[in-house]
């Protein structure tokens, strides 16, 4: 009993040392110049640097669109390359998979060039569609999908012809938990977007996502700047806890 | 549980909407207004130069209150200062102006003016410059 | 299910994202291959391997992709470790304490941007200093380490607990019933029942080792850090910042490359040791 007791301590000032650097933000925004245990901060990131929220806002627009997006455009993707067979289908996965893989700076000159060539540089557009189309959202749906027991389709198949209605009615129902979690997960990703928007963005500084505006607040605001921003994450985080840890389990690669 | 969560996320995000709709005009509701001249009338004695500074900016126990400025995040930012002065009055003045030399204050520097009795600033403190 | 008018419809479906992914990522990317081959955009001669050779040859490049690749094997290693260790002492708690899970996947979700000033504040003190002053490039680079391992732990640790706890019963009290416990145990009969987990922890790992930039961007503040400290990320970033478009495809071609090798690789060894082909 003794070691189990011994264990749950450890692990227990373990987890609180993960959580640590989350506490430590948060009280560093409740201090303002030497005082514990004021407001100020929050007043001073509110009022006085008041054009600092609306970066915030221009965040949550990306992450947003960017979540909603590809969480609609990636499902058919995903249910191609689990159940339908064509030719190449092996390989081009695999060409999604290294796409994935790869560090944002491998595509960076890419899509750079495109968004260039296609005149979008500098906008809001800019920063919401390479993510949009992110392989990763694919990647995850197949896999889930491709758990889906095949004679349950092919009974579908009996009843209607309709392949969105076979998505719709026999495919998502599955995908209620997998669906939240990679919700989820891009949602933060796109939340932490800050190479894309210094780079893609670099001559338009008022659609910038507060990610990169929090380095450029005065020194005394940044930890309620900090605070604030992760905020969404953390409620997010609270809401969606168990079913982002149940999907993980779940999942085969 | 669930549902008062979502509920308190809710209100959260409003309260941040609501925020960032009036946080410039909550800015200019709690920082106090002031009039503010700036110091440019020089009078020359001798060897000496010095500033003008209107009597009615100096405070009762003799100081003035500078104004610094500073390009803030969103705008403008005004800081003020409370400056002890040595001042010399001059006859030439009849009254109106006391006379400080540049050593105290630079020429240009911006100032409270007028200063009413009940004006008291902490230092650092920020204004809003009518 | 699978007529050629089922097969179409659904394609119909996928064109937005196929479309997608083609302009913002297939089509660019062979774009900057062509890139890659020329010498400038106003004459676009064709110099074939020239631009490698230059990359290559170069002394930051060849700093940056020796301190990429060390940072990712011994960051995976420590990694992995630290991970495996906190799910075996995970798995062995009582059931009503698996939601500390949760506190190791917090930092996986959380904005680099909101975390980084607190870990500055934590690396703010002399112990810290002496070690940028002259401990060795590992020291040096210590807090990206910290972060990494942080940021990273959590996904592994729920594919591990996960795995750890589907651990057939039988198996392991027959083995204890021999008489194999502790570090025998784990090493002969533990491991090898986690190895394909542990394969797809590892890719994870290494794949998230090399997403470490925004940490390391954001945590020295600055285009040009410790020598120690510049990845490979940092040298394409640069590059592109001063418009050596050429440099930067020829760098991004190299690291797609390796990296299609590795993960075929793995794949062909991942095969051998499944049995059951999910794939």
């Amino acid at each position: 009993m003794k070691k189990r007791l011994l264990l749950l301590i450890i692990l227990t000032i373990l987890a609180a040392a993960y959580v640590f650097p989350v506490v430590l933000t948060i009280v560093n925004s409740l201090r303002y110049s030497g005082s514990a245990f004021t407001l100020r901060q929050y007043g001073e990131f509110f009022f006085t640097n008041h054009t600092a929220m609306l970066y915030f806002w221009n965040s949550a627009l990306y992450a947003g669109a960017i979540t909603a997006v590809s969480i609609i455009v990636s499902f058919p993707l995903g249910f191609l390359f689990a159940k339908v067979r064509f030719r190449g289908r092996d390989a081009l996965f695999f060409v999604f998979v290294v796409v994935m893989l790869l560090p944002f700076q491998a595509t960076l000159l890419p899509n750079y060039i495109q968004l260039r060539d296609m005149k979008l540089l500098n906008t809001p557009l800019a920063l919401m569609l390479p993510m949009m189309f992110t392989p990763f959202a694919v990647f995850l749906y197949r896999q889930f999908i491709a758990a889906i027991p095949n004679e349950l389709l092919e009974y579908a198949t009996l009843e209607t012809s309709s392949v969105i209605k076979l998505l719709r009615h026999v495919v998502m129902p599955q995908l209620k938990a997998p669906i939240s979690a990679l919700a989820v997960l891009i949602f933060c990703e796109s939340w932490n977007m800050v190479e894309q928007a210094i780079i893609f963005a670099s001559e338009a500084p008022d659609i910038m996502p507060l990610s990169v505006v929090l380095t450029r607040l005065p020194e005394d605001v940044v930890f309620a700047g900090a605070t604030i921003y992760m905020y969404p994450v953390l409620v997010v985080f609270l809401l969606f806890r168990e079913t982002l840890q149940k999907a993980m389990e779940k999942f085969r690669w | 549980m669930r549902r008062l969560s979502y509920v308190f996320a809710a209100l959260l995000l409003l309260l941040l909407i609501l925020l960032t709709i009036s946080g410039g005009r909550i800015y200019e509701w709690i920082t106090p207004d002031v009039e503010a001249i700036r110091l440019n009338r020089c009078y020359n004695k001798g060897d000496e130069r010095y500033i003008m500074i209107p009597k009615s900016a100096l405070t009762d126990d003799g100081s003035v209150y500078v104004i610094a400025s500073e390009q803030g995040f969103s705008k403008q930012l005004y800081y003020v200062h409370k400056k002890t002065l040595n001042y010399i009055e001059l006859p030439e003045a009849d009254g109106a102006f006391v006379y400080v030399t540049t050593k105290e204050i630079a020429s240009g520097s911006m100032i409270i003016n007028p200063v009413d009795s009940e004006m008291h600033f902490e230092d650092g403190e920020k204004v809003i410059i009518k | 299910m699978n007529n050629k008018r089922f097969k179409l419809k659904v394609f119909a479906l996928c064109i937005p994202g196929l479309a997608g992914f083609i302009m913002f990522f297939l089509w660019p990317f062979g774009k900057s291959l062509w890139y890659s081959f020329i010498d400038d955009v106003f004459h676009k001669n064709f110099v074939w391997f020239d631009n490698y050779r230059m990359v290559l040859g170069n002394r930051y490049f060849r700093l940056a992709l020796r301190n990429t690749l060390i940072f990712s094997f011994v960051g995976v290693g420590l990694l992995l470790i630290v991970s495996l260790a906190l799910s075996m002492g995970l798995v062995r708690l009582d059931r009503r304490y698996h939601f500390m899970k949760s506190a190791f996947f917090l930092p996986m979700l959380l904005p680099t941007v909101s975390v980084i000033f607190a870990w500055r504040l934590v690396f703010d003190n002399d112990v810290y200093f002496a070690w940028m002053k002259d401990g060795g490039p590992l020291l040096q680079t210590l807090p990206i380490y910290v972060l990494y391992i942080w940021k990273n732990s959590g996904v592994n640790i729920i594919l591990l607990t996960a795995a750890l706890s589907q651990l057939p019963g039988e198996i392991i009290e027959a083995a204890e019933l021999d008489g194999v416990r502790g570090l025998k145990l784990f090493r002969y009969v533990t491991m090898p029942l986690i190895t394909p987990v542990m394969f797809f922890v590892g890719i994870l790992s290494f794949v998230n080792s090399l997403k470490i930039f925004k940490e390391s961007y954001l945590f020295y503040g600055t285009n040009y850090p410790l020598d120690a400290a510049y990845n490979i990320q940092y040298y394409m970033n640069n590059h592109f910042l001063k418009f050596n478009y050429h440099n930067l495809a020829c760098a991004s071609a190299i690291a797609a490359i390796i990296l299609a090798i590795i993960i075929s690789l793995i794949y062909k060894i991942q095969n051998k040791f499944t049995e059951d082909v999910s794939i």
